[in-house]
């Protein structure tokens, strides 16, 4: 399953969260795998491509 | 000779290494497929979960995991008349990275550290002789510097046309001079059958090989020792096993009363405290104003202030309808919270 992912911020400006294409709310906890799998899929987008 | 010795390779109706059907021996959630609480029936996706706690991961071919009833009266186990079993068909597999797994996470790495373990399970397959083999995974958690990821090959079983029970018994590793990770119930143990392996998974497979066949399962346990005593649920209760389940998953009814038009405050504490934060979303056209017929599907950016706890708040940037506010305008909606491993 892939998905996309945007960046949910306060009227401050502050990361509250993540969403996801399918509509769910990822918080920010580093336990929860989705935001795992959001922080991995971040991490490959921003690699150098081989 | 030990008891153990006597013993190892037959199912023991009266009580092994612990008794027979005590309440926790078994770490698997959900061992007879009876909680489904996402309505599961039938899947090709990999990294999906279909009964609760239960996950399958697949490359290359077309894999379809798919919940099927017993017929009445045709249950494995007499006296335990189960509703449901899995049923996982492999085909068109060939590539050296295909494979087929059924898998399920158990919280804290901790758990059977050191310790001689049997995995046990009634199968058959459709046709031929297809084999399992059982892969045990220790993941050490996140944050911090937390060690890497063992996997444990725990032997393997062939499987008949008839439903019969199977049991591995192996060793999972001591976790001594390790590391876990700062992250709270961040770590675990992965219980895995490979039902098929190409060539790059002959290590954690046991040389399985690739096998397009179609398998089905149904009451599987974790328990110590090297016994296979009598199949029971972690919690021995239909009740206790939702709880469980829902400690990493629930789809439930929340209410709350509009505060602005873009949000709902005060909605919900969870029936079960859960792993962690979970993620959080409503069910399509289940938001909807208490006492009316009508419904409003929220926008996908929307907010949650949620805890393992519950949920104090719910905002989005726009719902597809406003939101009527006042003390009068409650809403009701059916949500669901994931903090799966």
């Amino acid at each position: 399953m892939t998905y996309t992912y945007i960046e949910l911020k306060d009227e401050t400006g502050n990361l509250v969260g993540i969403g996801r294409s399918d509509g769910a709310f990822i918080p920010t906890d580093p336990a929860n795998s989705d935001y795992q799998a959001y922080l991995a899929t971040l991490a490959a987008n921003s690699a150098p491509q081989a | 000779m030990s008891r153990a010795q006597l013993t190892s390779t037959t199912q023991q109706d009266s009580g092994g290494a612990v008794a027979p059907f005590l309440a926790g021996k078994n770490k698997i959630i959900n061992g007879d497929f009876a909680i489904n609480q996402r309505g599961f029936t039938s899947t090709t996706s990999s990294g999906i979960y279909n009964f609760d706690r239960w996950v399958g991961y697949s490359s290359g071919g077309t894999v379809t995991y798919s919940s099927q009833n017993f017929t009445l009266g045709s249950a494995p186990v007499a006296g335990y008349e189960s509703a449901n079993y899995l049923q996982i068909a492999t085909t068109g597999q060939s590539a050296a990275g295909d494979d087929t797994l059924l898998d399920q996470k158990i919280e804290s790495v901790r758990t059977f550290a050191g310790q001689t373990v049997t995995y046990s399970f009634w199968a058959k397959a459709t046709s031929g002789t297809p084999s399992v083999a059982l892969e045990i995974y220790q993941i050490f958690g996140t944050g911090g510097s937390p060690s890497g990821e063992v996997d444990t090959y725990g032997g393997k079983v062939t499987l008949s046309t008839s439903w019969a029970r199977y049991f591995i018994t192996t060793t999972i590793p001591s976790i001594a001079g390790k590391t876990i990770g700062t992250d709270a119930n961040s770590s675990f143990i992965g219980a895995r059958l490979w039902l098929s392996a190409g060539s790059n998974y002959n290590g954690r497979s046991g040389s399985l090989g690739i096998q397009n066949s179609t398998m089905q399962f149904w009451g599987l346990q974790l328990e110590a020792g090297s016994v296979a005593t009598p199949f029971t649920t972690a919690s021995n209760t239909l009740q206790g096993e939702l709880a469980l389940a829902q400690r990493y998953y629930q789809q439930n009814r929340g209410q709350g009363t509009a505060y602005a038009s873009n949000g709902i405050g005060g909605p919900l504490t969870f029936p079960v405290q859960m792993r962690t934060t979970p993620t959080m979303s409503i069910v399509n056209n289940q938001l909807r104003q208490t006492n009316s017929g009508g419904t409003t599907t929220p926008s996908p950016n929307f907010v949650f202030g949620v805890d393992a706890t519950g949920c104090t708040y719910i905002f989005a940037s726009s719902f597809s309808t406003s939101l009527s506010t006042g003390s009068s305008c409650s809403y009701d909606f059916v949500y669901i919270a994931s903090a799966e491993l």
